[in-house]
């Protein structure tokens, strides 16, 4: 599917460099994101304020959009959502042009802390949104209450073949590290075979390795899907349609994530980009756009846009400090990002 | 015969078999050639499948490694050397993309990009595979791709992380670091692309062909390494050399090849592939080969016996149909043959050879009773004149004998010979004579068929001129009598043979059954004594057999038979009668007379055997002897001293007939010394009569050898005064019948006292013979007779006692008579 969407960027990208701003064509914003990570009506608002139009391209894991921008060298996005642990190695490849209050005036109202919580993302990168890597899992469905990795890893007979496993290379190991009690940025080998070994070992269980949508067709709500690795605000909009999904944060700690909002280097329309990360960085907006993806937002202004119920969420709204076992994910050194890759690939494909 | 048949079979069995072993043997050979193909076409094919597949494969593998290397994320990655972008960023995704390659070609289960070092750098599987190491630097086969220079290195090998054969493809993946210059950067090797693929299917196949079939297919290495091999190959994990070699030599692929491996037969093929250094070899073991040629030659054999058996016994049976039971019976009809049963059948209707033979068969068969029946005729016919022979008519008188004794009838046998026959046979030769004889019995036979009606007759010609005729159911004598009338009047009858004419005569001896004899030979003896008979009474008739007759015949036989050896013998010797002077009575001469004295009958007088001599021819060897013993003796008298004596000796017939008496009378002077003078030859008056041209010729032949001649018997003959005149007659010899009655008779003394009268006239000396009275002698004293000879003057005396009586007496001898022939 995603080749299709790359085939769309390149083929937009094609479309949109030449400079065409003599034409009456209106200017065309690329945004490379997650799908349903962002509410149409706000898109449309830019659009309108602007006089643009926004073109989403959707990527469905962290490693999917690795690929898209490896294939395409990161050319035909304007924007792109990059996770924080990621920020750093395009900034190495160049991919990323400069994002600071020079560029974003709206940068005043993040927490710093969401600047610092990885390397090369102050300079690069808006926040947009954190939250935390858990299970999502139909209480209907499920007979029993759901609280660590292990219940996916080492599943009970009836949820063979009810098991959708995240996609995403550093999630799946990751929270497979920490389902046995080791950090997941270890850059011990040893852990990883043993992470490797659950997860081969749990292989015959699961339907596969995606991201459950997020559309009323979800297959979590159809129930082919009982249990699944979700983020935190993704379980809560399936939640919000059907109240049976339930998401819990694993016993055994998870994985915190920050996604930021970065302008594509080679963008030709780097400047209607920062427009577009500054709109969504008006506390007023950002607070709409919170409510509307169940995300904690990192914007302090927003928060006296948004209700009491929302920001005292614990699911939204972890506690952080209280985590001792959760953690950021880090950048791991080449050969151990090799092995994980190995195992990534051996697991899934 | 069964000879035959084995020697017909011993021709036929191998006939009939040679062609069949033959045909066996093609047979089997061409269904050997047909078995071996059929199987070197089968192992081929599955070499040549698999063969041609792995050789797919590798062209396939080398493709896709060029299609998967071209990948511009590949090659980005390969120049990428910052390891975290490489890691963190781009090898996930080249994970993908090689898993994407994985799914397409789901064999490809391990893709691999090596670094140049031999270090493993990016590994997608299809599905979990342990990795044992992640540096492959020492790897052979590493080491192998190293040197290699091909675009895209091969190699089957085990692969050591999960022990399957697999098909190792490496391609070096060579680029510029466009980054530096697209142009100018140097190549640099920036590792490879490696796939393993899984060989599972072809091997899946390969075992299953294995283990259905006969064959073992192997897989081998570039090594010689069997990589691949069914279980029950017992055969070394290394082929040598000398095995690879004998079938790398092999010169037609579609071949098999008989060789052996670990001491096991096998036909083995091999097809190699040519990129992957990889060689298939198919090994049939010559057992799974031979079981089907063995039972295949068995089969072939069996048929051939079966046919050979079946065929002999067609043959047999055939040879004693068709060939030996003809030639038996055959052999039968030639045994009846044999036997003398000529009549024997042949029941041969073949139109074959034997066919053919059983018509020569019965030709000869009819040809034999021919010849027969012509032996037969011969044996009992004579073939002059086609009359039975002896042995027939012996035959034949023996059974009419019996028959006539058992029927009390009379049967008469007739003998006849022609008379004279011999002269005829002399005169005009054989041939004539045959001619003659067969017209002959032409008449007898002519004769007897007109006496039918009164008897039944048989004629035979015993030989020469001798024939016997049987009369059989005769009523009387008379019967035979008319026969014999009729038969001797035809031999009378003048023959006309070579246009001249010859007259005949014969004589017949007739005898009769059961009156003059029983048996068969004594009858022909009795008819042939009959003959005789006729003959002796002058021929030309026929006579009845007498009892006495015979034996006067049979003694005249016996005196025959014993002359012919009496001067053998030395039991002929000569007396002399005296003759004398009838005035002074003195001697004046002997008359030489013949005496035989055998040693068993005794003294038999001339008068009976002179007659026998005459007829048999003796009589020439007897009258030479008598004239040289007389004129022997006579000189001998002379020699002794005594008064020299004429001696008279008689001259035969037939002499005077036949023989040159003058030079026999010569060599007889000649021998003894004796003065012709001294001898006079006395011949009879009929012996100069009957040819006196001849006899005068001889007596002139005498009288010019000096000696004298006198005539015998003078009287009793019809000889003429001229005829006397013609002849040089010195005397006349009175015969003595008209001396012995001269006193008495007055005829006689008519006579004597004429011939006296006519001697004196011809001046012929007249010797009186038979003397036997002084008044005989004073009668022919008185008629003017000198000389006188009779037992008046003494018995024929021995020559001793002539001597005794000259000796005793001076004499005047006959000389004076000579010189004075007319005297008184």
């Amino acid at each position: 599917m995603y080749s299709r969407l790359i085939a769309t960027g390149l083929l937009l990208a094609g479309l949109v460099s030449p400079p065409i701003n003599a034409s009456d064509k209106k200017p065309e914003l690329v945004f490379l994101s997650w799908s349903e990570y962002i509410d149409p009506e706000l898109i449309m608002e830019f659009e309108a304020r602007c006089d643009c139009t926004v073109k989403e391209v959707y990527f469905e894991s962290d490693d999917a959009r690795d690929n898209i921008l490896v294939n395409s060298n990161a050319t035909g996005y304007d924007v792109m959502m990059v996770n924080g642990v990621r920020m750093s190695t395009y900034v190495n490849r160049g991919w990323l042009a400069p994002v600071t209050p020079d560029e974003v005036p709206n940068l005043k109202h993040i927490y710093p802390k969401w600047l610092d919580a990885f390397a090369d993302v102050r300079g690069h990168g808006a926040p947009y949104f954190w939250g935390s890597l858990g299970i999502a899992y139909r209480s209907d469905l499920v007979e029993y209450e759901i609280t660590s990795m292990l219940d996916l890893l080492r599943p009970a007979p009836e949820l063979h073949g009810k098991i959708l496993m995240i996609n995403g290379s550093r999630d799946l190991i990751g929270m497979t590290l920490k389902a046995l009690g080791y950090s997941a940025n270890t850059g011990d080998l040893e852990q990883l075979r043993e992470a490797q070994a659950l997860l081969l070992e749990q292989k015959p269980a699961v339907i596969g390795y995606d991201y459950v949508s997020l559309t009323e067709n979800s297959s979590l709500l159809t129930g082919d899907v009982w249990a699944t690795m979700m983020y935190s605000g993704d379980a809560l909009m399936l939640a919000d349609i059907d109240e049976n999904v339930k998401y819990v944060v694993p016993s055994e700690g998870t994985i915190l994530w920050v996604d930021y909002l970065t302008i594509a280097s080679n963008s030709n329309n780097k400047g209607l980009a920062a427009d577009f990360i500054n709109f969504l960085n008006e506390p007023e907006i950002a607070a709409r756009l919170a409510e509307w993806v169940f995300h904690a937002s990192p914007n302090r202004a927003a928060e006296a846009y948004l209700p009491a119920d929302l920001l005292e969420d614990p699911v939204i709204y972890p506690d952080i400090e209280g985590m001792e076992r959760s953690e950021f994910m880090r950048p791991l050194p080449p050969r151990v990002q090799r092995s994980l890759n190995n195992i990534a690939n051996t697991v899934m494909n | 015969m069964s000879r035959l048949q084995f020697k017909l079979l011993a021709i036929l069995i191998p006939l009939i078999t040679a062609p069949l072993a033959g045909i066996g043997w093609v047979a089997y050979t061409m269904q050997q050639t047909v078995v071996l193909e059929a199987y070197a076409d089968e192992d081929t094919a599955s070499l040549s499948n698999f063969g041609s597949r792995m050789q797919q494969m590798l062209d396939t593998s080398a493709t896709n490694l060029d299609l998967f290397s071209e990948s511009e994320l590949l090659q980005r990655y390969l120049l990428t050397v910052d390891e975290e972008t490489r890691y963190s960023l781009l090898q996930p995704a080249v994970l993908n993309l090689l898993s994407s390659y994985q799914r397409a070609y789901p064999d490809y289960y391990e893709l691999r990009l090596l670094l140049p070092d031999g270090y493993e750098d990016t590994r997608a599987t299809v599905g979990v595979i342990p990795n044992r190491s992640e540096y492959e630097a020492q790897s052979p086969w590493f080491q192998a791709l190293r040197t290699s220079s091909g675009s895209v290195f091969r190699r089957v090998l085990t692969n050591p992380d999960n022990g399957e054969l697999a098909l190792l493809a490496a391609k070096p993946i060579i680029l510029r670091d466009r980054a530096i210059d697209r142009i100018t950067a140097p190549s640099t090797l920036r590792g490879y692309l490696a796939a393993t693929i899984s060989l599972n299917r072809v091997i899946g196949d390969l075992e299953q062909v294995n283990n259905e079939r006969d064959t073992l297919i192997l897989l081998v290495d570039h090594q010689s390494n069997v990589l691949m091999a069914p279980g029950r190959y017992s055969g070394p994990p290394r082929l040598d050399a000398g095995f690879r070699e004998q079938l790398a030599n092999a010169a037609s692929r579609n071949s098999l090849i008989e060789t052996t491996l670990s001491d096991k037969p096998y036909y083995a093929q091999r097809v190699v592939v040519e990129d992957g250094g990889l060689e298939l070899y198919s090994l049939r073991p010559a057992g799974t080969v031979h079981a089907p040629l063995i039972r295949l030659g068995l089969m072939v054999g069996a048929l051939t016996l079966l046919i050979t058996i079946a065929a002999t016994t067609m043959a047999v049976f055939g040879i004693r149909r068709q060939v030996l039971d003809p030639i038996d019976r055959l052999r039968a009809v030639a045994e009846e043959f044999g036997q003398g049963n000529l009549d024997a059948t042949i029941v041969i209707g073949s139109r074959d050879e034997i066919g053919e033979l059983a018509t020569a068969f019965r030709q000869m068969g009819r040809d034999l009773q021919k010849s027969r029946d012509q032996i037969s005729h011969l044996a009992y016919h004579d073939s002059l004149t086609g009359l039975p022979n002896r042995l027939m008519f012996r035959e034949y008188l023996t059974h009419a004998l019996a028959h006539c004794d058992r029927e009390h009838q009379k049967l008469v046998l007739i003998f006849l010979d022609l008379d004279n026959f011999k002269q005829v046979n002399d005169c005009v030769g054989h041939h004539a004579g045959d001619r003659l004889l067969q017209t002959f019995s032409e008449r007898i036979r002519a004769a007897l068929r007109s006496e039918d009606y009164l008897s039944r007759s048989t004629v035979a010609r015993l030989g020469g001129d001798e024939f016997l005729i049987l009369l059989t159911g005769l009523s009387s004598r008379e019967d035979a009598e008319t026969v014999a009338d009729r038969i001797v009047a035809q031999a009378k009858i003048p023959f006309e043979i070579d246009e001249s004419e010859f007259s005949i005569s014969t004589s017949a001896g007739l005898t009769m059954f059961p009156d003059d004899g029983e048996d068969v030979d004594l009858l022909i003896r009795n008819a042939d004594a009959a003959m005789y008979q006729a003959k002796a009474v002058g021929k030309n008739t026929w006579r009845w057999y007498s009892h006495e007759l015979n034996q006067r015949i049979q003694e005249r036989v016996n005196i025959e038979s014993a002359l012919r050896y009496a001067l053998e013998r030395e039991e002929l010797s000569l007396i002399y009668q005296v003759q004398v002077d009838t005035n002074t009575r003195e001697l004046v001469g002997v008359e030489a007379l013949l005496r035989w004295t055998h040693f068993e009958l005794g003294t038999i007088p001339p008068a009976k055997f002179i007659p026998i001599a005459e007829e048999t021819g003796l009589i020439v060897p007897i009258s030479e002897w008598v004239l040289h013993a007389a004129c022997q003796q006579a000189r001998a008298w002379q020699d002794q001293g005594l008064p020299a004596l004429n001696i008279s000796v008689n001259i035969s017939n037939v002499q005077v007939d036949r023989e040159h008496v003058a030079s026999m009378v010569k060599t007889a002077l000649n021998a003894s010394g004796l003065e012709a003078k001294y001898l006079t030859l006395e011949l009879t008056e009929t012996s100069i009569m009957e040819s006196p041209a001849r006899a005068a010729e001889m007596l002139d032949e005498i009288k010019a050898l000096g000696a004298s001649v006198a005539l015998d018997d003078f009287g009793t003959g019809y000889s003429s005064l001229s005829h006397l005149r013609r002849f040089p007659i010195d005397h006349l010899k009175i015969d003595q019948t008209f001396v012995s009655e001269l006193t008495e008779n007055e005829d006689d003394d008519a006579i004597v006292h004429a011939i006296i009268a006519m001697g004196r006239t011809l001046q012929m000396h007249v010797i009186a013979e038979g003397v036997e009275t002084e008044e005989q002698l004073a009668s022919l004293r008185g008629k003017g007779c000198h000389l006188a000879q009779g037992f008046l003057f003494g018995r024929p005396e021995s020559a001793r006692a002539i001597a005794d009586r000259l000796a005793t007496s001076t004499t005047c001898t006959l000389p004076i008579l000579s010189q004075d022939p007319g005297g008184t």
